[in-house]
C-alpha cells in the first residue's frame, strides 16, 4: 500500500492506517468539525480550526475509530523499519519482499541511516509529484500576480483563489470585461487542464474560389 | 509577453453610430432573432420566448456579395449573461478562469459580447454559443434588424477563439490581425471602410 495523497479526505481513520501496521508519522490538518480522538494533542489540533499542519509521529492505539470525516491526511506513510547493511547484504529478498508488501527500511551503516529502500510505486509517484509541483510553482508565478492586481483593483475575476481570500468583489460584467481586457495573460491550459496546443499562423496569399450554395441540394 | 487574453476592451466591439449604418454586414455582427430557421425550426426558449438575439458565423463575404433574400446565413444563439450563475458568467467574460493556480480556458464554445449602446434590451452583457448554431434566411435577418456592428478588432478576437473552439489551436491575436491585413489588403473588392491595419497593398 502506497501513502495516502495529500489532501485525500478520509472517512475515518481505518482508511489511513493499513492492517499490520501500527505506527504512522504524518501531517494532520484540521477539519471542520472537531475531533474525538483520544490523543490530547491531535485532539487540540483537530478542534483548531485554522489550517495549519503538524508534524505527528501517532500510535494506532491513541486514534479513536472516530476520526471527523473531511478530517486530510498529507503524506502518510508507515515509520521506515530498520535494516543494516549487513543483514540487507545476507537477506536481500526477505529485504525486498518487505518492501514489496508496503513498508519502509532505513537501511544503517554503523547505527547511521544511508539509504532509504520503498516501493519502486512509491519513488515513480514521489517523482510525478515532484514535477507537478515544479510545474504548479512555475504557473503559481504567473497566476498571483494577476490574482493580486484583480483584488487590488476591487473586480472579481473567474478565480477560485480570489474568492476565498476577498469575496464580495465587483463581478459586474462591465468591470470583469474591463480588468481582463487590460492585464497581460497567459494560458496554462484548456477547459480541463490538457495542454494547450500553441500555433504560429501565416499567410499563403489569397485563393480563388467557386461554388454556390443554389448549386446543391440541401434537403437530401 | 504577448498576451493570451481572449477579449479586446469592450469598448472596441461595436461601431457607434453613425458610423455602423457604413458597415456592411459580416461575420460577428449581432442581429434581433429571428422566429424560425431557413428549415421551419422555432428558434425560441423552452418558454417560448425568442432567443435573445444571433450573431453571424457564415463568412463576410456570404452576407454582402453573395446574400439575396433566400440565401442562407449560419448564425449562433446569442444569451444574456444575467440569466448565468455569477461564477460562470465572470468565467464566459473572459473566456478562462483560475482553479488551483492554473488559468485555464473557460467554456470554449462561448464568446463574450458586450451590451450594445442605445439598443434598450440589449446593453446587459451577452454571449453566443458556439454549439447553438442554425441557418436562417437572408431575408429574415434583414427584416430582424442589425443591433450591433462588429469593429474589425474585434472580430479578429472572435475568429481567434472560434479558432481555438472549432480546432483546440491557441494561436496569437497578433497571428489572426496579421492574416486579416493580408487577405483583406490584397483583395480589391472588399467592402469599406478597410480597418487602419488593412490598407491595400
Amino acid at each position: 500500500m502506497g501513502p495516502d495523497l495529500p489532501g485525500e479526505t478520509l472517512d475515518g481513520w481505518a482508511a489511513m492506517s493499513p492492517e499490520g501496521s501500527t505506527s504512522w508519522r504524518g501531517i494532520i490538518a484540521p477539519a471542520d468539525a472537531p475531533g474525538t480522538l483520544k490523543n490530547t494533542g491531535l485532539r487540540n489540533i483537530l478542534r483548531n480550526s485554522c489550517w495549519e499542519t503538524y508534524s505527528w509521529h501517532v500510535g494506532r492505539e491513541d486514534m479513536s475509530p472516530n476520526l471527523p470525516t473531511g478530517a486530510v491526511a498529507y503524506g502518510f506513510a508507515p515509520a521506515p523499519q530498520t535494516v543494516t547493511s549487513t543483514d540487507l547484504h545476507a537477506r536481500t529478498k526477505e529485504a525486498i519482499d518487505r518492501v514489496r508488501s508496503g513498508s519502509v527500511l532505513a537501511v544503517t551503516h554503523y547505527n547511521e541511516v544511508e539509504a532509504y529502500l520503498l516501493p519502486a510505486a512509491w519513488v515513480r509517484d514521489l517523482v510525478e509529484r515532484l514535477e507537478q509541483g515544479e510545474a504548479l510553482k512555475r504557473e503559481l508565478q504567473e497566476t498571483l500576480p494577476l490574482v493580486l492586481a484583480a483584488m487590488q483593483a476591487g473586480v472579481a475575476i473567474p478565480s477560485e483563489t480570489l474568492r476565498h481570500i476577498a469575496p464580495g468583489l465587483d463581478d459586474s460584467w462591465e468591470a470583469i470585461s474591463d480588468f481582463v481586457a487590460s492585464y497581460p495573460l497567459r494560458l496554462s491550459g484548456g477547459e480541463n487542464g490538457e495542454p494547450l496546443t500553441r500555433g504560429r499562423l501565416r499567410g499563403v496569399g489569397g485563393l480563388p474560389e467557386s461554388g454556390d450554395d443554389s448549386e446543391l441540394n440541401f434537403d437530401a | 509577453m504577448i498576451s493570451e487574453a481572449w477579449y479586446p476592451h469592450r469598448d472596441n466591439y461595436w461601431v457607434a453610430a453613425p458610423g455602423d449604418a457604413q458597415r456592411p454586414f459580416r461575420y460577428g455582427d449581432l442581429f434581433a432573432p429571428v422566429a424560425h430557421s431557413a428549415s421551419g425550426q422555432p428558434l425560441t426558449t423552452s418558454s417560448g420566448q425568442l432567443w435573445h438575439a444571433v450573431m453571424v458565423l457564415s463568412p463576410s463575404c456570404e452576407v454582402i456579395s453573395k446574400a439575396g433574400d433566400d440565401a442562407a446565413v449560419e448564425v449562433a444563439r446569442v444569451m444574456p449573461l444575467a440569466a448565468q450563475d455569477p461564477k460562470a458568467a465572470a468565467a464566459i467574460v473572459a473566456g478562462w478562469q483560475e482553479k488551483g493556480g492554473r488559468t485555464t480556458v473557460a467554456f470554449a464554445h462561448t464568446v463574450f459580447l458586450p451590451g450594445v449602446a442605445n439598443t434598450p434590451s440589449h446593453v446587459g452583457g451577452m454571449f453566443a454559443n458556439l454549439k447553438e448554431t442554425v441557418r436562417i434566411r437572408m431575408a429574415d435577418l434583414r427584416a430582424a434588424g442589425r443591433l450591433g456592428a462588429l469593429d474589425h478588432d474585434a472580430r479578429v478576437a472572435i475568429i481567434r477563439r472560434e479558432l481555438y473552439y472549432r480546432y483546440r489551436w491557441l494561436v496569437t491575436m497578433e497571428d489572426v490581425r496579421a492574416l486579416e491585413a493580408d487577405r483583406i489588403g490584397n483583395d480589391p473588392y472588399f467592402t469599406e471602410p478597410r480597418p487602419s491595419w488593412g490598407q491595400p497593398q
